[in-house]
C-alpha cells in the first residue's frame, strides 16, 4: 500500500505525543510505585503507537511498541516488579522509539536501527529544554559577532580590529558545546579560534575564500544548536562528510595556505515552527516603565475616593441652601419681618458663594486629574505598543550575510550600507518585511549593480553600493532600498508596456516616469531578458506590492537611467492599530481600512444610471457600479428611497465599486481584536475592534468584499444553500489513533461518503447527539469514554438506537468480539481489515452505497 | 479532568449555578461559569455577524474589553413559547458568560436564581414529558425550592456551541 505523507506525518506526531506520554509516566512510576494503579493510559499510549505503526508497516516501532507495551502488563499485574532498572530498561525503549518521530525515515527503518546504536551513546539526549534554548540563545549570539566580524574583515582586511572579539566569540562557542557535549562544534570553535589567533598575529591572512569557509563553518554550528532536540543524530549522519571537509580545510588555512573553492553545499536551514502562543522577548526597561505607568495609575485611583468626599460636602451645602431659601419662602409668606428676610438672604448667599468656591476647586481637581489620567492612560497604551517593537537590525540580520554570498557568486563587488538599524519597528511587520526586502535586495544585486567592468568602463566606484535604510517619518515607517547601478531603462519599459498589451502606444508616450514604473507592480511583467536563477526583474514584485497593501501601505519606485533605483516602502508603524473610515449599515458600525477607500462621497438618487437593471454612476467619464452594502452582507431588505446616498468607492487595482452604506461617521484609529476562530472565516470581515463608547465594530475585508461585489455583478446568489438534494450518507469516525482515524476517513471519502469525526468515545457521542449520522465507526480502547460504553449509551438512546455501528478494533479475541456486539455493534472488524477491502465492504453491506 | 473526579468523589456535591430561560430552569456546574453582568444597556456591547443564518448565533458582544461570541440558549435547546407571555421582570435579566478550555459564550438569562452546592445523589431522572431537544442537553433533574431544574450537561454544551457556523446549520 501506498502511503501520503500525511500519514507518516500523522504517525510522528503521534509518536511525539504519547511517548511523551509515556516518559512522563515512567518517572512518575520511578517516583512512586503506586502509579502502576494508573498504567493504563501509559498501556494505552504504547498500543496506540503500535497501531499506526501495524499500518504504516514500521516493523522496528511494532516491536519496541509492542516491547513497551508488554512490559507495562507485566508491571501492571505485579509479573514484572518496579525496580529502577527494570523502568529504565523501559525508559530506553520509549527513547529509541521516539527517533521515530524525529526522522524523515524511509519506509524501512535499518538506518534508525543502525544509528541508534552508533550516535545515541555519544550524544545523550539532553532533556532539559530551558537548557536548549538558553544554550541557543548564547550561541546565536556568537554566531552574530562571527558573521559581522568576517563580512567587515573581507571588505576591510586591514581592519584587523574584529579578530579581538571574534577570538572571544569563537571561545565561548567551544565553552558552550562542551557543556552540552557537542563534540563536533567543539572541534569546529577550536579551529576556528585558533584561526584568528593566527591572524592576529599576521601568520596568516583571510581571504575571501578563505571566510567562504568560515562562514560556511558558522552555519554548521548554526544547524547543530537548531537541530539540538530535533534529530541532531540523523543531521550529524547526513552531514558528516560536509563537516570533515570543513575541518580539513581550516586545518589548511592554518599552515597558511589558502583554500581553494571547496564544494560546501548550503546548509538547509530549518524553518520555523508556527507557535500560536510565541513568546516575545521584550527589554527589561520597557517592562518596567509599564510597571511604573500601572503603579502610578492605581495611586491616581485612590484619588477618586477624597473627591468622592468632598462632593458629599457639596450636596450638604447646597442643602442648606435649600433649607434657608424654603424658609425665606415661610417667612414672606406670613408677614414681612425685613430684618429677619435680610439675614436669611446674607446666609443663602454666604451659602452659595461657599458652594460655588467649592464647586470650582472641585473642577480644578477633576481637570487636573484628567490631564494626569489621560498621560499616564496613553502613556500605557504606546508603552503596549512599544512592547511590539524590535529594533530593525533584529529582521535584516542575515541580509549583509546574503548580498556578500550572492555577489561572490555574481563575481560583482558589492557594499550594503544599513542605516537606522535601531529604528523600531512592530515585529509583526518586520517578520513580513523580509521576504520583500530580500526579493529587492535581490533584484538589486543581480539587476541593478552592474559588473565590475561596466561600472569601470561607466566611470563609476568598481564596488557597488546598496543603501538599507529605516526612519520613522509622519507616524509611518519608511523603509528605502536604494543601488546606485544601472538603473531602469524607460524606453525598454516602454517597449514592454506596448508588447504586453498593457497601454495603448499613444497612451503610453504620454505617461510619466513614475506612472510607467508602476507596471512593474503587474504580475508576471518582468523587464529582465534573461531571467536568472537569483532573480527576474518584476517576477514577484507584485508579491512585494500585495505584502505592502496588505498591512495598508504603499511602495513606489525612483530610478535614474544609468544611476540607480530606488525602492520607497511606506508602513503603518504598528499592525495593532489601524486608521479606519466608519459607516452605519442597518443600524450597526462597520470599519473600512482607510488604505484600501479610494473615495467616499455622498450623490442623489437622480445621478443613479440603470444599465441592464444595474445601478451605475459616473465617475471621471467611467461607470462606477453601485451596489447597497446590505445585500452584500446578507441583511433583510428594506426600501432604499433616500435621496442622499453616502458612497464608498473601493478598487481592486483596475476596477471600481462604489457601496451605498447608510450613514457616514467618521475617521477614527481603532486597535484590532481577532474574532473567535470558532466562526472560521467570516465572508467580508477582516477583524473585529472595540470603539471608545465600549461597542465593537467589525472592519471589512476590502479583497473579499471586491470578491463578493463581483459574485453579486454576475448574478450568482451568495447563498447557495444545499445545491444539491441528494443526500451523501454521513458516516462518524470515532477513534483515538490519528493515523488510524485519517486512514478510515480516506478509505471511506474515496468511496464517497461523507465522513465527520470525533477523538473518542466522549467527543463521539457529544457528536450523535448533535447531528444526524447514517453510520458510527468507533474503536474499543479510547480515553474518557470507551467504545463499549459509547456503543452502549447509543443503544440506551430512544433517538439513537437505530443507529448502526461498526467495531474497528485490534482486540481480535472472542471475548472482545462478544462483548462488542453485546454492547449493540452491528458489525466487529480488526484493523486488519483496513489492509483490504474487508472494511469498506462491511460498510456497503451495512448502509448501502454513499447516495 | 483527573483531579477534578477526584475532588467530586470526595464531596459527592457539586457546585452549580441556577438560572432561568423563559419559564425553565437550568443549571450549569459553576467551574464553567465565567461572569455575570447586567443586561442593562448591553445592547451598545452587542454587533450582529453579516451573513449569518444561524439563529443561535445572535452576534458578538464586548465584555469587558474582550470581543466574545453571543449565543441564544433558548435557540439552542428549543425552549420555544413565543405564544406564552415572558413576564420577566426586566430588572433581572442577566448575561451569563461561560468558559471551559478557553471556549467563551455569552448568553443571555432571564434571571439568576444563584450558585449552591447540590448532592449528586439528590439528582433524579427526567420525566419523559421533558422535550426532546432539552432532554438531550439535559444530564438530571432535581428539585431546587420547588423548582423543576435541568441539570444541563455542560460537555455537550461546550461541544454543539464549538460547532457552531455561519450559515448551514442543522438541528
Amino acid at each position: 500500500m501506498n502511503f501520503e505523507p500525511s500519514l507518516l506525518d500523522l504517525f510522528k506526531s503521534e509518536v511525539e505525543t504519547y511517548t511523551a506520554i509515556l516518559k512522563e509516566g515512567l518517572i512518575s512510576l520511578r517516583n512512586n510505585p503506586a502509579f502502576v494503579n494508573k498504567s493504563e493510559t501509559l498501556i494505552k499510549a504504547a498500543h496506540s503507537i503500535k497501531g499506526g505503526a501495524q499500518i504504516l508497516e514500521i516493523e522496528e516501532a511494532i516491536q519496541l511498541s509492542q516491547t513497551i507495551e508488554e512490559s507495562l502488563i507485566a508491571f501492571q499485574r505485579g509479573k514484572l516488579s518496579l525496580t529502577p532498572e527494570n523502568i529504565d530498561k523501559v525508559s530506553k525503549d520509549v527513547d529509541m522509539l521516539k527517533v521515530f518521530s524525529d526522522l524523515s525515515f524511509e519506509k524501512s527503518g535499518e538506518s534508525i536501527s543502525k544509528h541508534k546504536v552508533d550516535i545515541i551513546p555519544a550524544y545523550p539526549k539532553i532533556q532539559d529544554k530551558s537548557m536548549i534554548d538558553l544554550f541557543r540563545t548564547e550561541i546565536e549570539t556568537h554566531l552574530e559577532v562571527l558573521t559581522y566580524g568576517l563580512l567587515s574583515l573581507e571588505s576591510n582586511p586591514n581592519d584587523t580590529s574584529q579578530i579581538e572579539s571574534m577570538m572571544r566569540a569563537a571561545h565561548s562557542i567551544k565553552g558552550g558545546s562542551k557543556v552540552m557535549n557537542l563534540e563536533i562544534s567543539v572541534q569546529l570553535a577550536h579551529i576556528m579560534e585558533d584561526c584568528f589567533v593566527a591572524a592576529q598575529k599576521k601568520d596568516i591572512s583571510l581571504g575571501p575564500e578563505n571566510i567562504d569557509i568560515l562562514l560556511k563553518s558558522v552555519d554548521i554550528i548554526k544547524s547543530i544548536s537548531e537541530f539540538l532536540d530535533k534529530g541532531l543524530e540523523q543531521w550529524l549522519i547526513e552531514n558528516k562528510e560536509q563537516i570533515q571537509t570543513l575541518l580539513d580545510s581550516i586545518s589548511l588555512i592554518l599552515e597558511g595556505k589558502t583554500v581553494s573553492k571547496v564544494n560546501v553545499s548550503n546548509v538547509p536551514s530549518q524553518q520555523k515552527s508556527e507557535d500560536k502562543d510565541k513568546m516575545v522577548r521584550v527589554t527589561a526597561t520597557k517592562i518596567e516603565k509599564l510597571m511604573g505607568l500601572t503603579g502610578e495609575i492605581v495611586v491616581n485611583d485612590r484619588w477618586f475616593s477624597p473627591f468622592l468626599g468632598s462632593l458629599i460636602m457639596l450636596k450638604k451645602i447646597q442643602n442648606e441652601l435649600l433649607n434657608i431659601l424654603e424658609k425665606l419662602g415661610e417667612v414672606t409668606k406670613k408677614e414681612v419681618d425685613l430684618k429677619q428676610i435680610h439675614e436669611l438672604l446674607i446666609n443663602a448667599k454666604e451659602k452659595n458663594k461657599e458652594s460655588i468656591l467649592s464647586l470650582n476647586s472641585r473642577l480644578n481637581d477633576l481637570d487636573m486629574f484628567i490631564n494626569s489620567s489621560f498621560f499616564l492612560s496613553d502613556g500605557i497604551y504606546h508603552e503596549v505598543i512599544g512592547i511590539r517593537m524590535r529594533p530593525f537590525s533584529d529582521g535584516i540580520k542575515n541580509f549583509p550575510r546574503m548580498v556578500r554570498d550572492l555577489s561572490r557568486t555574481l563575481n560583482k563587488k558589492i557594499q550594503l550600507e544599513i542605516i537606522g538599524k535601531s529604528t523600531e519597528v512592530d515585529r509583526d511587520i518586520l517578520e513580513k518585511l523580509d521576504a520583500p526586502l530580500t526579493h529587492i535586495l535581490r533584484n538589486a544585486i543581480d539587476h541593478g549593480i552592474e559588473p565590475m567592468e561596466e561600472r569601470y568602463s561607466k566611470g563609476k566606484p568598481e564596488t557597488g553600493k546598496i543603501f538599507l535604510e529605516a526612519v520613522h517619518r509622519a507616524g509611518m515607517l519608511i523603509i528605502r532600498v536604494t543601488d546606485d547601478g544601472r538603473g531602469i531603462n524607460f524606453d525598454n519599459l516602454r517597449e514592454k508596456v506596448i508588447q504586453k498589451n498593457l497601454a495603448s502606444p499613444d497612451i503610453v508616450e504620454k505617461l510619466t516616469d513614475a506612472e510607467l514604473l508602476e507596471f512593474l507592480f503587474l504580475p508576471g511583467f518582468s523587464t529582465a531578458s534573461k531571467v536568472t536563477e537569483i532573480s527576474g526583474r518584476g517576477v514577484g514584485l507584485d508579491v512585494v506590492y500585495n505584502m505592502v497593501k496588505e498591512v495598508g501601505g504603499f511602495i513606489s519606485i525612483t530610478s535614474i537611467f544609468g544611476q540607480g533605483t530606488s525602492f520607497h516602502l511606506k508602513l503603518p508603524l504598528t499592525l495593532s492599530v489601524i486608521k479606519t473610515f466608519l459607516v452605519e449599515i442597518n443600524k450597526e458600525i462597520y470599519g473600512f481600512p482607510l488604505s484600501r477607500i479610494e473615495k467616499v462621497f455622498v450623490i442623489s438618487k437622480n445621478e443613479f444610471k440603470i444599465i441592464e437593471n444595474r445601478q451605475y454612476f459616473n465617475l471621471d467619464n467611467s461607470n462606477i457600479p453601485l451596489i447597497y452594502m446590505d445585500d452584500i452582507l446578507e441583511f433583510e431588505q428594506y426600501e432604499h428611497d433616500q435621496d442622499e446616498n453616502p458612497v464608498v468607492i473601493v478598487s481592486d487595482g483596475s476596477n471600481f465599486y462604489g457601496l451605498i452604506v447608510d450613514r457616514f461617521i467618521g475617521e477614527c484609529e481603532l486597535v484590532i481584536r481577532p474574532l473567535d476562530p470558532i466562526l472560521g472565516k467570516i465572508p467580508d470581515i477582516n477583524a473585529a475592534a472595540i470603539m471608545l463608547d465600549g461597542s465593537p465594530v467589525l472592519i471589512f475585508d476590502v479583497e473579499d468584499l471586491i470578491h463578493s461585489i463581483e459574485n453579486i455583478l454576475k448574478g450568482k446568489k451568495l447563498s447557495k444553500i444545499n445545491t444539491s438534494k441528494e443526500k451523501i450518507k454521513k458516516i462518524l469516525v470515532v477513534e483515538d489513533s490519528a493515523t488510524i482515524r485519517e486512514m478510515e476517513k480516506k478509505l471511506l471519502e474515496k468511496k464517497g461518503y461523507e465522513v465527520d469525526v470525533a477523538f473518542d468515545g466522549m467527543d463521539g457521542w457529544n457528536a450523535v447527539r448533535t447531528e444526524n449520522f447514517d453510520l458510527v465507526i468507533s474503536d474499543i480502547d479510547m480515553p474518557r469514554m470507551d467504545g463499549i460504553k459509547f456503543i452502549t449509551h447509543i443503544k440506551n438512546d430512544d433517538n439513537l438506537k437505530s443507529l448502526p455501528v461498526i467495531i474497528v478494533s485490534y482486540k481480535d479475541t472472542e471475548d472482545y468480539r462478544q462483548q462488542g456486539l453485546e454492547a449493540g455493534a452491528n458489525c466487529y472488524l480488526t484493523k486488519n481489515s483496513l489492509q483490504d477491502e474487508t472494511f469498506i465492504n462491511s460498510v456497503v453491506n451495512l448502509i448501502g452505497e454513499p447516495l | 479532568m483527573e483531579e477534578k473526579n477526584i475532588e467530586e468523589e470526595l464531596s459527592e456535591t457539586v457546585s452549580i449555578v441556577i438560572f432561568r430561560i423563559q419559564k425553565e430552569w437550568l443549571a450549569l456546574p459553576s467551574i464553567v461559569l465565567e461572569k455575570i453582568i447586567d443586561a442593562k444597556n448591553c445592547t451598545k456591547l452587542l454587533h450582529t455577524i453579516p451573513h449569518s443564518k444561524n439563529p443561535v448565533l445572535k452576534g458578538i458582544i464586548n465584555i469587558c474589553g474582550e470581543i466574545r461570541l453571543y449565543v441564544s440558549l433558548e435557540k439552542l435547546l428549543v425552549l420555544d413559547y413565543s405564544n406564552e407571555e415572558n413576564k420577566t421582570n426586566h430588572i433581572y435579566k442577566r448575561i451569563m458568560i461561560i468558559n471551559k478550555n478557553n471556549n467563551y459564550f455569552a448568553f443571555p438569562v432571564d434571571e439568576i436564581h444563584g450558585i449552591y452546592r447540590v448532592d449528586i445523589n439528590s439528582l433524579q431522572n427526567m420525566p419523559d414529558s421533558v422535550v426532546k431537544s432539552k432532554k438531550s442537553f439535559t444530564k438530571t433533574m432535581f428539585k431546587w425550592d420547588e423548582k423543576l431544574v435541568s441539570f444541563l450537561d455542560e460537555e455537550l454544551l461546550f461541544y454543539s456551541l464549538s460547532k457552531i457556523k455561519i450559515k448551514n446549520y442543522e438541528f
